[in-house]
């Protein structure tokens, strides 16, 4: 069944598109990343799909239903990002007490099991957290809510390496035993494709692709080796990137099109083929520039 | 209280309300629900305390009425008449007239001063009786009319002088000004604005409540018909035969 | 796993309940504004003072009344913090929608003024009773000094409609104030322009005054409550309609 479904969504604002044309279908009980740079309307869809954006034009369903201002997608979905605001005069307990009353499936063992782990204190206030901890607590509501559909946006800016890894650790397990559709929206894909079932990447309020995590892999391949050669065997294939190196040699990312005649053959020519990893490959197709940064300083 | 007052009162408001947004922070909840318990509980108990108290309406200083008003000015004015036309024979016994002190000195000599100490005699009206018939008596007489105040009744807080005779001078001595402090209350615009009694009974009460009388002191002196007399008081004087 | 259903109804309790405990704080302010007033009130509302032969007389006229208008100021000022956009997106961190968060709001907005009108009409008798424990039972001798049960019943109702419609005159102004930024500027402008042309009285202009006129000359308390509640609805039922589109938690 479709969670999420989107057909030809706009956002615009004054001076900007900042979502365009955008269709998507988000099935029910996935994990799903949405990765592309800053600024490319990750947040304003997620916000959108929440109901606290509203749409310019095209089509938007959550749960078969608009979600703007709609009690019916709002109390079966949750929003967590690093700016969530609680009542500056609750202490940390009161608003986990006070979530679990908007939340029947509020888990509170867990909570608190969370709570206690990541070592908060139940009688402080909320903006007296440092920016890791609030993230962490915000983490925690999301979690022990159970919601329907669960979507955090760079939910873990602040928190230490340590923490990310027990949190994805934490909501992966959580939602084995209790599957729930998942957006996670974050810059670190290295981090999380081992918990992603799918990516939804995104360029310029565009969707550039939405597949299985382990089928980008196979989206591209490298080459490194001779400028000349090289060039002839990715002829007619669409380059993602291309590094210069020492004197007369190129790295390039390619479409995986080469046949596996052809792969041997650029091997028997010296040319290094190299696999490249999923964060790389999404970074590269979300460029502006082919050429990276090497761009700015070949211009001179 | 001019246009300043409301400004100030603005002022305060927002003062206290920037200084305590972020109370919040740094009180308790729960000590706040307490104070706040605390706050109506007080509130509550003095509703309880406030019709407990003893009823005191027949200390009422307004327990005047208009009659009392009109009887007061009338007194006035018929002092002021007695003392443009020399007639005071009458005044001393007339309603609204109440005498408060009574002196007599046995006096030989042939000059008589008359002086007041601390303004004792400002604004009285002496009058001075001359009689053939007295030898040696100096006599003095000290009357004072009603006082009302803002709608209250002060006239037994008339205190007169102090009147003794030394050396040839009849010396007359006040008492430093008394100060009197009363209170009134007000009642609350939302309850005036649509109190149905109001129209009656307390409009009456608020007339009541701006009328002011000032009473006079009328000092009547009998001196021995041969005695010289030099006064210099503050008071108006009248001779009279 | 179903969808969880929720009527509009449970949700704006759940929000009430939830605004009751994480704003305790406005309460508190209210409390610290009426004392302050009544602190204010021990100077007296107006004083007189004479004097002639050896007598000073000064009068001190006492009122509650400086608590009310502190209240009423605070109501106002309360209505307005209420539309703020942190308000809102503490709403949208949990279930909300528009219209739940706004009702609950109002809801709270409610209470707020039950408790601030019982306390500020309670003032005026603990200034008496204060009055007559410090300077003695001939205080309580003036008329004015008593104020029967009834007479307090009454002005509880009408300083509890002064405070309600004064905090939906607050609401109202703040809600449309969110919705652009125009309108934040225009409106108070608007106000204090008008106020000045008022107070210039060649300028034929008396729409506040009107207003002002419209409410407080209002001699019975039927109507006067009429006239109230309608102008609450109207105020609080177009803040609600005109902003149902706001974008939260940007």
């Amino acid at each position: 069944m479709e969670i999420i479904k989107c057909d030809n969504l706009n956002k615009a604002y004054r001076n900007k598109r900042a979502v365009k044309d955008m269709s998507v279908l988000i099935q029910e009980n996935k994990i799903t990343g949405v990765i592309g740079r800053n600024g490319a309307g990750k947040t304003t869809l997620l916000k959108m799909i929440a109901g606290f954006y509203q749409k310019t034009s095209g089509q938007l369903q959550v749960f078969g239903e608009e979600p703007f201002n709609n009690l019916n997608v709002s109390a079966n979905m949750i929003f967590i990002d690093d700016n969530m605001s609680f009542p500056k005069a609750l202490t940390l307990s009161e608003i986990l007490e006070s979530a679990a009353t908007f939340y029947p499936l509020w888990d509170q063992r867990l909570a608190k099991g969370l709570f206690d782990y990541f070592s908060l204190d139940a009688n402080q206030y909320h903006d007296e957290l440092s920016k890791g901890m609030k993230s962490t607590f915000n983490m925690i509501i999301g979690i022990a809510a159970r919601c329907r559909l669960t979507i955090f946006d760079e939910p873990t800016t602040g928190m230490d390496a340590a923490v990310r890894k027990d949190f994805y650790r934490a909501l992966l397990k959580d939602y084995i035993e209790h599957p729930r559709t998942i957006l996670l929206s974050s810059h670190l894909l290295q981090e999380i494709e081992d918990i992603l079932e799918d990516v939804l990447l995104i360029k310029a309020g565009q969707k550039l692709l939405h597949l299985p995590v382990v089928a980008i892999k196979e989206l591209a391949i490298g080459l490194r080796g001779n400028e000349q050669v090289v060039q002839e065997i990715i002829q007619d294939i669409e380059v993602y990137h291309k590094e210069s190196f020492g004197v007369n040699s190129i790295y390039v990312v390619i479409e995986n099109r080469l046949t596996e005649a052809k792969i041997q053959a650029a091997r028997d020519s010296g040319v290094e083929i190299t696999a490249i990893s999923t964060n790389d490959i999404c970074v590269y197709l979300t460029s502006k520039h082919k050429g990276g940064i090497d761009d700015v300083f070949n211009r001179a | 209280m001019t246009l300043l007052a409301p400004i100030l009162l603005i002022l305060l408001i927002l003062i206290v309300r920037f200084a305590f947004s972020n109370m919040s922070k740094y009180l308790r909840r729960s000590k706040m629900t307490w104070m706040l318990g605390a706050y109506l509980v007080i509130l509550l108990s003095s509703v309880v305390v406030y019709y407990l108290l003893p009823d005191n309406s027949d200390q009422a200083p307004i327990a005047i009425t208009e009659q009392d008003i009109e009887q007061a000015l009338l007194t006035e004015h018929n002092i002021y008449k007695a003392g443009e036309t020399g007639e005071f024979a009458n005044i001393f016994s007339s309603e609204g007239v109440y005498k408060n002190g009574h002196w007599t000195f046995r006096y030989d000599g042939d000059e008589l001063f008359i002086v007041d100490l601390n303004t004792a005699t400002d604004g009285a009206y002496m009058i001075i009786e001359q009689d053939q018939t007295n030898r040696a008596t100096i006599e003095v007489n000290s009357y004072k009319t009603r006082t009302i105040v803002n709608g209250m009744d002060l006239t037994d807080k008339v205190i007169e002088p102090e009147v003794s005779l030394s050396n040839g001078s009849l010396i007359f001595t006040g008492l430093d000004r008394v100060r009197i402090e009363r209170f009134q209350f007000k009642k609350d615009f939302t309850l005036l604005q649509f109190s149905k009694q109001y129209n009656q009974q307390n409009y009456r009460n608020d007339m009541l409540r701006h009328q002011t009388v000032f009473g006079t002191q009328l000092l009547h002196i009998r001196v021995p018909g041969n005695v010289q007399i030099q006064e210099k008081t503050f008071a108006n004087v009248y001779y009279i035969k | 796993m179903s969808l969880i259903e929720l009527n509009l109804f449970q949700l704006t309790q759940k929000q009430y309940y939830y605004k009751l405990k994480a704003y305790t704080g406005m309460f508190f302010t209210m409390m610290i504004v009426q004392v302050s007033a009544l602190l204010l009130s021990f100077g007296g509302v107006s004083g007189m003072s004479t004097s002639s032969n050896n007598m000073i007389i000064s009068t001190d006229v006492y009122s509650g009344e400086a608590v009310i208008i502190l209240t009423l100021i605070w109501a106002f000022v309360t209505g307005v913090q209420l539309t703020a956009n942190v308000i809102r997106d503490i709403d949208f961190a949990f279930v909300s929608n528009r219209i739940s968060s706004q009702l609950s709001t109002i809801g709270f907005m409610l209470t707020l003024a039950m408790v601030a009108s019982i306390a500020a009409t309670l003032m005026s008798v603990l200034l008496r009773v204060i009055m007559y424990l410090y300077t003695g039972s001939s205080v309580a001798a003036d008329s004015n000094f008593l104020i029967t049960p009834v007479e307090l019943l009454i002005s509880l109702i009408a300083i509890f409609l002064y405070i309600t419609l004064l905090m939906s005159i607050g609401y109202w102004f703040g809600m449309l104030s969110q919705k652009s930024v125009f309108l934040k500027v225009l409106l108070p402008t608007m106000f204090f322009g008008l106020l000045f042309l008022e107070v210039r009285n060649d300028s034929g202009v008396s729409i506040i005054g009107d207003t002002f006129h419209f409410f407080v000359d209002e001699r019975s308390l039927l109507v006067f409550s009429i006239k109230v509640i309608v102008s609450v609805i109207v105020l609080l039922g177009s803040a609600i309609l005109l902003t149902n589109r706001l974008e939260v938690r940007k």
